[in-house]
């Protein structure tokens, strides 16, 4: 009997051992014959961290999807042997990308890295990116479908070499699946989880790495960062702002969070986000109650309207969609601005919108900038 | 039989004393519960001594609290009604007042204005909302109205009334299709349905429709007492059996199309609260289970409301959410309730 229970245990004993050294096998990233240069320096991304190696090799980890590697390999270079099954070898140049990202082409336009793009996943009328319609509409770069539904015959034979996804993708697994099957690499860019603005901005040096024009994507995150920099530098305004949007029917009114990096960029302006109490830890919007909106908004200096669904052109279609918008401060004062349309989509222009709502928040008189219109 | 009628009818007046007090307990309640904290005094003081006007408390009392709750009390009461009249038309106590595929074609129009009228001119008036909504649901209507007319079965008429509904809906899912994520997104939210757009402007053409409707559907009450006992018994009472289908649909949607339009397609309130008045007066009557009705129709949805605004506060649950959390349950019981009496 005692012998069956020693032979029992060290059987379990065994398989245990066996299943850990699997899984440490799995998150052991073997790339070996390469020798490190430099680690990316990051200032305020921490979506995503950057490896240099000699010879030109370059890796990157998502944090997103933390167990895999993406290995970019110079051309005219072979990647090395007896890589891990988690490494992802990108091969450069990188001219076949697809993006399903808005915000982060925005940021391949401004290095000038359009051409490395084949395709994108919002057909012609949802932009607003005049580089990016003009490409379009030359097809030069294609609408390869909804990342919900991406046409994966289009991109199968395209060849594509990249998929450049947002988290949204994660809520679709199947699409993972069919992507892995027919071997088309895919990552998921966790951009919209930054709080800070230039967080955004600085995924960049990412793309800039990818496409193999880091120089410029350096240059540009520092010149956006300058820019932040001197707004932040002005003395603070003391105003307080509101930032909402309205669902079709008026029924749900959505706030920005207060951890959200729209509420960080009224910060950085020189301004005070009113509801900054709402969710303070997160990003994104929540729908709250008209009760709560009223009262939480209603002594703001500032009403900052952003324009996803309804594009008012005066007060008066504003106060006519909700009576309530009325009693507001901002409202009375006629301190109202609507978004402009790429406000959103544009993470690029995220420096210059800091630095529009710095302009406006000092000088009640301006009525428009490029981010921000006045409603009379 | 005397001694019947007379306890009928002090079970009536009981309940529908109960409902009042009940209906008067939610008033009271959501004027006094919301986000910002207003001591009951100060709520009493704004309402009946008009004090403090202007000010912050007064407008949340005035502009937010109260045309809301007035809302959800009469569009409640209306969806109920709407659902005892169809679920008496097609003898089916599951029969409710969207089975016929009234909320279906109000989100098929609506689906329309959404992603491709606010898509084009960036802006509506909220009218077109409510309008849109209603169009949709009276085009169901009529098709209903026009099928009646050549069929005389009434488990053909309903399912003809569901096959509406999914064309509907299918092309509903066509303009989808085309739409933004934010397009979808809203039009889920709308379809779901919420009280939280209420305004007085609209309480009032709220009350005009479906007061004028209330009263249609009480002088409908004799003949559809007669039509409970029968067709053949309707018949040889003299009930233009045709006619009185049709003025039955025609309520019915109207009151149904009236929700849909003002606060969208709100769930189990027409299916559940029909039967939950008829346990309470324990007759089915319909003289005396449409006021029933109404009433309990009207507190269930003030209730509800009240929970979907201040549960998790400032966040707001859709309506459906709540009316089907508490709705359903009380099928279910009825369904077995049901079967157990058969057996």
């Amino acid at each position: 009997m005692q012998t069956i229970r020693r032979t029992l245990l060290f059987l379990l004993v065994f398989l245990l051992a066996f299943s850990f050294s699997s899984i440490a096998e799995q998150n052991t990233t073997s790339l070996e014959g390469l020798v490190v240069q430099s680690e990316e320096k990051l200032v305020y991304a921490t979506g995503f961290s950057i490896t240099h190696y000699q010879s030109g090799f370059a890796s990157f980890t998502l944090d997103a999807h933390p167990n895999q590697v993406f290995l970019l390999v110079p051309e005219g270079q072979l990647p090395p042997e007896g890589l891990s099954e988690n490494v992802v070898v990108l091969r450069q140049p990188m001219g076949h990308i697809t993006f399903n990202s808005t915000g982060m082409v925005s940021l391949v336009d401004a290095i000038g890295g359009l051409d490395h793009i084949a395709s994108v996943g919002t057909d012609l009328k949802g932009w607003y990116l005049d580089n990016v319609i003009t490409k379009m509409k030359a097809g030069e770069i294609s609408f390869s479908g909804n990342y919900k539904a991406p046409d994966f015959e289009t991109l199968t034979k395209a060849g594509v070499q990249l998929v450049i996804d947002t988290v949204r993708l994660a809520e679709n697994p199947e699409v993972i699946a069919k992507y892995d099957e027919l071997g088309i690499p895919w990552m998921i860019e966790s951009s919209s989880k930054e709080g800070h603005p230039l967080g955004r901005v600085e995924w960049v040096k990412l793309f800039g790495t990818l496409i193999g024009m880091k120089e410029e994507s350096d240059r540009y995150f520092s010149q956006q960062a300058e820019k932040v920099a001197q707004v932040k530098s002005a003395d603070a305004t003391g105003k307080t702002v509101a930032m909402v949007y309205m669902s079709s029917d008026g029924s749900k009114v959505f706030c920005r969070n207060g951890g959200d990096y729209m509420a960080s960029m009224i910060n950085l302006a020189g301004g005070e986000y009113i509801m900054k109490d709402l969710e303070p830890g997160k990003t994104g919007t929540t729908s709250v109650t008209m009760e709560a909106f009223y009262a939480a908004c209603k002594d703001a200096d500032y009403l900052f309207y952003v324009n996803h669904v309804q594009k008012f052109k005066t007060l008066e279609d504003m106060v006519a969609f909700n009576p309530l918008f009325a009693d507001l401060k901002a409202v009375k004062e006629g301190q109202v601005y609507i978004t402009s349309p790429d406000f959103s989509q544009s993470t690029a222009a995220i420096a210059g919108i800091i630095a529009d709502m710095h302009a406006v928040l000092s000088n009640a008189s301006i009525e428009s900038t490029h981010a921000l219109n006045k409603l009379q | 039989m005397n001694k019947a009628r007379v306890t009928s009818a002090i079970r009536f007046q009981v309940v529908i004393l109960g409902l009042l007090a009940l209906f008067a307990l939610g008033i009271v309640l959501n004027a006094n519960t919301g986000t910002v904290n207003i001591p009951a005094l100060k709520v009493f003081d704004i309402i009946f001594n008009g004090a403090d006007a202007g000010s912050m408390e007064s407008n949340i009392i005035w502009k937010i609290r109260l045309p809301r709750l007035l809302t959800a009390a009469v569009l409640g009461g209306a969806l109920s009604v709407s659902g005892f009249l169809l679920q008496t038309f097609f003898r089916n106590p599951i029969a409710g007042p969207f089975v016929l595929g009234i909320s279906s074609g109000a989100k098929m129009i609506v689906g329309f204005v959404i992603i491709f009228v606010v898509g084009a001119y960036g802006t509506i008036p909220p009218y077109l909302m409510v309008l849109a909504a209603f169009i949709g649901s009276m085009l169901i209507m009529g098709l209903v109205l026009f099928f009646s007319r050549h069929t005389k079965s009434m488990p053909m008429l309903l399912v003809i009334g569901i096959m509406v509904g999914y064309i509907c809906s299918a092309i509903t899912n066509f303009f989808i299709t085309f739409a933004k994520d934010q397009d979808i997104a809203n039009l889920t939210s709308w379809s779901m349905g919420s009280f939280s757009g209420a305004a007085w402007g609209n309480l009032g053409i709220i009350c005009a429709i479906v007061g004028l409707s209330l009263l249609l559907s009480l002088f409908l009450s004799k003949p559809m007492d007669a039509y409970r006992l029968g067709e053949g018994y309707a018949k040889s009472m003299g009930i233009n059996i045709r006619l009185f289908r049709a003025a039955l649909i025609v309520v019915s949607s109207v009151l149904s199309a009236c929700v849909t339009a003002f606060a969208g397609p709100i769930s189990f309130v027409g299916i559940a609260v029909p039967q939950i008045a008829k346990l309470l007066i324990k007759s089915g009557k319909p003289l005396v289970v449409i006021p029933a009705c109404f009433l309990c129709g009207a507190v269930f949805c003030m209730f509800c409301d009240l929970i979907a605004r201040t549960a998790f506060a400032p966040t707001e649950l859709a309506i459906g959410t709540v009316t089907s959390l508490f709705g359903a349950p009380v099928v279910i019981a009825m369904m077995i309730s049901r079967k157990r009496q058969r057996t």
